[in-house]
């Protein structure tokens, strides 16, 4: 199975890391992956911040580069509900255009909900002795409704003691712009995340979009550096096969 | 209370600042966020009465010039003069006119978001000087303090027992004492004076019912009956689109309300009014009138996509579901309707130059129409609230973003558009992030500093794109090494 790869703007820039471990997982579960390299970002930016001519231009770059592929997986929920639910909306004055938006938008998944939904795996041959926490990010939960998925295949690492959340839903206060323009309500959000996450004593607490990671982690790092957020499939890909990485 | 959302940087400064306030709303959240769901999961069929308090609201919106004449027709028929307000200078003005009609001289109110929208209390007060009294305990305390409302339930959610009691031994003379109970009861005995003297009662409404020319009204502290039925005059006052086709649909509505809000079945007083005193009747007001009020709802109205806001039902559930507004609290709204309730109505109500902030302060997280029940698209909207003033809009009064901004997003999209400029960028942006310990950036510069000034950022050695090409150039070399290897194995076996 031939699986096109969707890396969001903030992977590639600045969680290379996160592409290459979505690479590695997909291609040790035997798939064949590839990447067009003309992608850029979806445009998601343009349309949070209300500039909907020039996110109708990216969209349509958009599904020009990846409407021929079979499947699409990103390791980002929040880039898929771009693609799956935002382009149809900013489209809807061309028919044709939202047409294939929409065509494309069903060929899109977020990684967890491709392998669980789609691909039927939902062990990947992982361990790991410890205990985590989830956090469950915005756009994947609500904009998706991804919720068992990533659970499910966390579930199955061998080992690994998945530990209570409080306020696993609630936003980590990351929102793109958000955390540039609001940096104190920003801060204020991420301190109570990280602060339920301390309190759950597990020693990783996976996230599964890239933005979610940048907040936490950069955190994380700044005030409770013994302390680690990870993408799920860096996690998974860490801790297949027994560990090798 | 007078709008003031530009304050919004300021106020939230302020209110961010009070750790202990955030700890403790983001329980409050988490109890009213169980307390709900768990009560509506109790209903028989928790989606499909969620589907229908949809279905009421839509049936509303697209019949509202007919309800609204209908209840209009049969509220006169039961004796209730009705009024209408175009704007809230309109609704105060009138309301003033029936005070000094009816020679008013004591009013005791029903706590209403509606009456803080057009600022009644204020005008009133300053106009002619008549004495008002709020009847909800958290609403008087908010009111002896000077301060607007915390949340739409619980007005003084936010202050703490020792807080309340010295405003109850300032203002009523209360004996100080830290006791809920004793505390409730002065407080009751204050108020049934005020009651009992009243000459006006002034409420809002929950849903007025356009088959039967009734107003319903919800609540559970039994002052909002006192108001409406001890005073000469009963005044109530609505937006106009609380209008329901008839009692079922109304009540359904005032369940959901009160399962969304606070986890009740019902509240533990609903009053159905249907006009004042008839003759012989001991009890109820002499004269009851109703006020309907545009103030801007018409306007929304005719935009088809916008229509939605007008949904609300004002429960209030979105705002313990709202990171915002669980983080910096109801204050930074500046206006009557704190949390989701006023990201989706103050920018339309007050035109979205003068709420920027109040749209744009949101993560687009969606916690708020996950627990909707009247089913509106919060994120839509606010993308089109955004949208609306990224291009400006005449009607809802947005001047067009600043040129600096709209080209700074136009250089970012002919990036987004060219591999080659993109990667370039993309390098550009890492090489300004500035150095790196452990693969984390911790001084960013010029706009990204408030990012770094709260937290650090991950930055990978290399970009996904580099590590790409790397990987590709990797399975290259080791297949010309294997097949080299296979050349020269092969040399070997022609030996």
């Amino acid at each position: 199975m031939k699986i096109s790869l969707f890396i969001p703007c903030a992977v590639d820039a600045l969680l290379g890391d996160v592409g290459m471990d979505t690479v590695y997982l997909l291609s040790s579960l035997g798939f064949e992956v590839v990447y067009h390299e003309q992608q850029t970002c979806c445009g998601q930016p343009a349309i949070s911040a209300g500039y909907l001519d020039l996110a109708r231009d990216i969209a349509k770059r958009f599904i020009e580069i990846f409407e021929n592929d079979e499947v699409i997986v990103s390791p980002s929920g929040s880039c898929v509900n771009t693609i799956k639910n935002d382009y149809a909306k900013i489209l809807q004055d061309e028919p044709d255009w939202q047409q294939r938006a929409l065509t494309l938008g069903e060929r899109v998944f977020e990684v967890s909900q491709y392998l669980v939904d789609q691909a039927g795996i939902e062990d990947v041959n992982a361990s790991f002795g410890g205990r985590i926490a989830y956090h469950k990010s915005c756009h994947l939960l609500r904009a998706l409704g991804i919720d068992e998925q990533p659970q499910k295949l966390l579930a199955k690492v061998k080992g690994a003691e998945v530990v209570a959340l409080n306020g696993a839903e609630q936003c980590c206060g990351f929102g793109g712009q958000f955390a540039i323009k609001y940096p104190l309500i920003s801060e204020a959000m991420v301190r109570q995340k990280t602060g339920n996450f301390l309190q759950t004593g597990a020693q990783r607490l996976i996230v599964s979009d890239p933005g979610c990671l940048l907040n936490i982690s950069g955190y994380l790092h700044r005030h409770h550096p013994q302390l680690k957020a990870q993408h799920i499939v860096s996690f998974l890909a860490e801790n297949m096969n027994g560990g090798v990485s | 209370m007078k709008a003031h959302p530009q304050d919004f940087i300021p106020t939230m400064q302020t209110e961010v600042a009070k750790t202990d306030q955030i700890t403790f709303m983001n329980q409050v959240g988490a109890i009213f966020g169980y307390l709900s769901s768990a009560c509506l999961a109790q209903m028989e069929d928790p989606l499909k009465a969620r589907e229908q308090s949809i279905a009421i609201r839509e049936n509303t919106l697209n019949n509202l010039p007919f309800l609204l004449e209908e209840f209009e027709r049969n509220a006169v028929q039961n004796g209730i003069e009705v009024l209408w307000a175009a704007d809230a200078a309109e609704a105060c003005s009138i309301i003033k006119d029936l005070v000094v009609k009816h020679d008013v001289h004591l009013i005791t109110k029903g706590k209403s978001m509606i009456s803080e929208e057009i600022d009644l209390n204020h005008y009133l007060q300053e106009e002619l000087g008549v004495k008002i009294f709020e009847g909800d305990l958290g609403e008087l305390i908010v009111q002896m303090r000077g301060i607007p409302p915390f949340h739409i339930v619980g007005p003084a959610i936010n202050l703490n027992v020792q807080q309340i009691a010295q405003t109850l031994v300032d203002n009523i003379g209360m004996e100080y004492t830290e006791n809920a109970g004793e505390i409730a009861g002065h407080v009751r005995n204050f108020l049934r004076q005020q009651f009992a003297g009243a000459d006006m009662g002034i409420t809002g409404v929950n849903v007025a019912i356009a088959s039967t020319g009734s107003i319903v009204l919800a609540e559970n502290e039994g002052n909002i009956r006192w108001s409406t039925s001890a005073p000469r005059v009963h005044v109530a006052i609505m937006s106009l689109e609380k209008v329901a086709a008839n009692l079922t649909d109304g009540l359904h509505i005032l369940e959901m309300q009160s399962r969304s809000c606070t986890g009740q079945g019902i509240t533990s007083y609903v009053s159905v009014l249907s006009g004042p005193r008839d003759e012989g009747e001991r009890d109820g007001p002499e004269k009851m009138y109703v006020v309907i009020l545009d103030n801007g709802r018409s306007q929304i109205y005719q935009d088809t996509f916008l229509r939605q806001a007008l949904k609300c039902i004002r429960c209030g559930r979105c705002g313990t579901a709202c990171p915002i507004y669980l983080t910096a609290g109801a204050y930074p709204y500046g206006w009557c309707y704190p949390g989701p309730m006023g990201t989706i109505l103050s920018p339309l109500l007050l035109g979205l130059d003068d709420t920027y902030h109040v749209y744009e302060a949101c993560t687009l997280c969606g916690g708020c129409e996950s627990v909707c029940p009247a089913g509106i698209k919060h994120v839509e909207l606010i993308h089109r609230y955004r949208a609306m003033k990224a291009e400006g809009d005449k009607n809802f009064k947005a001047t067009k973003n600043p040129a600096l901004e709209r080209n700074a997003f136009k250089g970012w999209a002919t990036a987004v558009k060219n591999p080659v400029l993109f990667r370039n960028s993309v390098n550009m942006i890492r090489y300004f992030l500035g150095s790196r310990q452990e693969g984390y950036a911790s001084s960013l510069p010029g706009p990204l500093k408030s990012w770094s000034d709260h937290r650090d950022l991950p930055v990978a050695e290399k970009t996904f794109h580099r590590y790409w090409a790397e990987l590709q150039n990797n399975m290259e070399s080791a297949r010309r090494e294997a097949a080299a290897q296979l050349d020269k194995k092969g040399g070997l076996d022609n030996e």
